[in-house]
């Protein structure tokens, strides 16, 4: 490439190059976003990169260009949260930066005069969540996402949407922990954080996605579940996820909308009316005729504040009984992802099953992948078939917690729990040769 | 009167200056609603704390918020739909203690809101430990040698962060409270109002305050002399500190826009297309 380029190769911009070429992306393109991000020997740089691409097109290893339909989108996952959840109905995100769930934050705020949705950067996680809160009550759609330390904060308002009843999304994008931890790469140490989110009982929805093109519906699921069943949910994945690009085709069209709401059929409104299901009519802010009292205490149908035994009975019982109408709003959707076949079984969830799906393509002993993607309600009918089984569990943790929840929900039989805990993801061919020995074994 | 009550029983303890301030918000809220602003666009919320029971006192909508949290879920609720009134009430411990990043923020934005501090000097719910505007000295459970801090002035603190209409109102002066709460809700920008409000149980200030209040006759033109006044140690003057015009958070965001108004439904989403 010397002639090209007199100075040593600069790397970033081979990178690009070879990006473009492999997803199909213009020259054009490639040229232009030289042009705009790198300030000195754009020729040069230019020149090099054309002739990188042309090597993996005349390798034949790229795409064509002419041959990417208009429906595919180049996305990041949060940007597919973000254009999920708007499909669904989203109109708020707030948020507080905190790798790797800032780039939420940045999109929506760049889709304010596209798309009619607003990114706020608040003053804190527990501004962030308040604020979506408030933004719920006057009837607009709204999230709330960051990693492991910004949800801590979260948690406290977390168990208030709880309470009161509040519709909310929330996404948790994990990065090594605890604390601080370590802020650029990937983890899954925060599946029990995310399924025990919030003191005090109250139902919630815990999802994972598994792959990058099931973040876009999920995100749009959590979203319109929050509003169905007026609890939190939660989007669970990893910074892996969250920042990885990939080509991406949407299907709008067929995503839920969180629109539906109950109607209210009582002559005078009752924010907190017990109702079999559940759930009580919504009426928001403004709405003619109405007073609607929101609250973080334990309340009356009317929402004044009781500390009355068999009204805290009867209004725990209400919430609770969400937990059953979420086991059946859930089934709408794909709770469980498998992948091949075979009598092995090997259990994953969220972006460790894509690692987990590279290595299955190398490893000569065939197995099935079983992916949770619902963690809460727990997806019970889907997954029967394998209690008591023995299997794999493969994950991100340096306790084996997936392994432990498995072992708990369907008294699985781990034969071997995969564990890696260094940021990074599994090579797919160590990965393979790992499982072709625990299946051996 | 009526209307705006819920009925619930009041809890209080005989004496307190909460009632005062109940009763002067309610006088304001009428006023508001003579004036023709629908009493389904007015919205409160509050925190925890002896203060947050006057949200079970009032028959208007809003949300009993988390301790602290009242001002920034105002904000939320007010972004939402900036035709709302939103006021919020907070205790000195609440909007001051666990909330004092909200309410600093708050008044930084210039959001639409009106900030209603309880200021009873003390945290009377939990049993009267001292708060961030108790005086060096408060002896409480948490400080039985007595208080080694020095209190916040919440008057010069909010025109430091910005607020564009600073007040100070004492809950025994009710006519002169529901004037400073009429002017704040009618104020573009973020309006706060501190209320002396005496404890009858932990902070009995009610001889001290009645000998040291004066009242502020105009808004001082300077911000100096505005400052001087509110940390006057001879007098305790109640009136308008600051009251000054800004660009407001909502207009700088988008505008003239309405998001519940104008918000497209999911199914107008997916017509118009992802990108």
């Amino acid at each position: 490439m010397n002639k090209h380029y007199g100075v040593p190769a600069n790397v970033s911009v081979a990178a690009l190059a070879i990006f473009c070429a492999i997803n199909g992306l213009s020259k054009e393109l490639m040229y232009r976003m030289i042009s705009s991000e790198y300030k000195r020997n754009v020729s040069e740089n230019i020149a090099y990169a054309d002739a990188i691409y042309e090597l993996i097109e005349d390798k034949g290893d790229g795409l064509d260009s002419d041959a990417v339909p208009a429906e595919y989108h180049y996305l990041s996952g949060n940007q597919a949260i973000v254009l999920g959840a708007w499909t669904a109905g989203l109109d708020f995100y707030y948020g507080y930066p905190m790798t790797p769930a800032s780039s939420l934050l940045h999109d929506v705020a760049l889709k304010q005069n596209t798309h009619q949705m607003f990114g706020i950067h608040a003053e804190s996680e527990l501004a962030a969540v308040n604020m979506a809160l408030g933004s719920a009550l006057a009837g607009c759609r709204s999230a709330v996402g960051s990693s492991g330390g910004g949800f801590a904060l979260i948690q406290e308002a977390f168990s208030l949407a709880g309470m009161a009843e509040i519709p909310l999304l929330c996404i948790l994008s994990s990065r090594p922990g605890p604390s601080t931890g370590v802020s650029t790469y990937t983890a899954q140490e925060d599946l029990w954080f995310a399924l025990n989110q919030g003191h005090g009982e109250f139902s919630r929805v815990v999802a994972s996605p598994d792959q990058h093109s099931r973040v876009f519906s999920l995100a749009a699921e959590l979203l319109t579940l929050a509003w169905e069943a007026q609890t939190p949910t939660i989007l669970l994945t990893e910074k892996h996820l969250s920042e990885g690009m990939l080509r991406l085709e949407l299907d709008a069209a067929a995503l839920p909308e969180a629109e539906l709401l109950p109607q209210d059929t009582n002559e005078v409104y009752q924010r907190y009316w017990i109702t079999a299901e559940g759930i009580s009519p919504l009426r928001f802010f403004g709405d003619a005729g109405v007073v609607i009292k929101w609250s973080s205490h334990e309340h009356l149908e009317s929402g004044l504040r009781t500390d009355q035994a068999e009204a805290m009975v009867e209004m725990k019982d209400k919430r609770n009984r969400k937990s059953r109408l979420l086991a059946e709003l859930t089934k709408r959707y794909q709770r469980v992802a498998e992948y091949g076949i075979g009598e092995h079984l090997v259990f994953a969830y969220g972006s460790t099953v894509m690692e987990l799906r590279e290595a299955q393509k190398h490893c000569p002993i065939p197995f099935r992948i079983v992916a949770p993607v619902y963690l809460e309600p727990f997806p019970e009918e889907e997954l029967e078939q394998y209690r008591g089984r023995r299997a794999v569990v493969v994950e991100h943790s340096s306790t084996g917690g997936f392994a432990r929840f498995l072992n708990w929900k369907l008294q699985l039989e781990v034969k071997r729990s995969i564990l890696q805990y260094d940021g990074r993801p599994f090579d797919p061919l160590d990965l393979a040769t790992i499982i072709q020995e625990a299946l051996r074994g | 009167m009526a209307e705006l009550s819920t009925g619930k029983q009041i809890t209080w303890c005989s004496g307190c200056g909460n009632f005062g301030i109940l009763n002067a918000f309610k006088q304001s809220v009428l006023h508001l609603l003579e004036e023709g602003i629908r009493k389904e666009g007015i919205v409160i919320t509050c925190g925890i704390g002896c203060h947050g029971k006057i949200f079970d006192y009032l028959h208007l909508s809003g949300m009993y918020c988390l301790h602290g949290r009242a001002l920034v879920t105002a904000e939320g609720i007010k972004l939402a739909n900036p035709e709302l009134k939103v006021i919020s009430f907070g205790g000195d411990g609440d909007s001051l203690g666990e909330g004092l990043e909200h309410t600093l923020f708050a008044a930084k934005r210039n959001f639409d809101l009106t900030l209603i501090l309880h200021n009873n000097g003390n945290y009377g719910l939990t049993t009267g430990q001292f708060s961030p505007l108790s005086n060096a000295g408060y002896k409480g459970l948490s400080t039985p040698r007595g208080n080694i801090e020095q209190p916040f002035n919440a008057v010069t603190l909010l025109m430091e962060a910005g607020a564009s209409f600073v007040a100070r109102g004492y809950s025994v002066r009710i006519d002169h409270l529901s004037g400073l709460i009429r002017q704040a809700i009618h104020h573009k920008g973020f309006s706060f109002i501190e209320v002396l409000q005496p404890c009858v149980t932990y902070n009995n200030t009610y001889q001290y305050l009645n000998q040291r209040i004066k009242l502020l006759e105009t808004v001082p033109v300077k911000e100096q002399q505005a400052r001087e006044l509110a940390r006057s140690e001879e007098e305790t003057y109640i009136g308008v500190f600051r009251q000054t015009d800004l660009p407001v958070y909502h207009d700088l965001l988008y505008n003239d826009t309405n998001p519940w108004r104008n918000r497209l439904n999911s199914t107008q989403r997916k017509a118009r297309g992802l990108l």
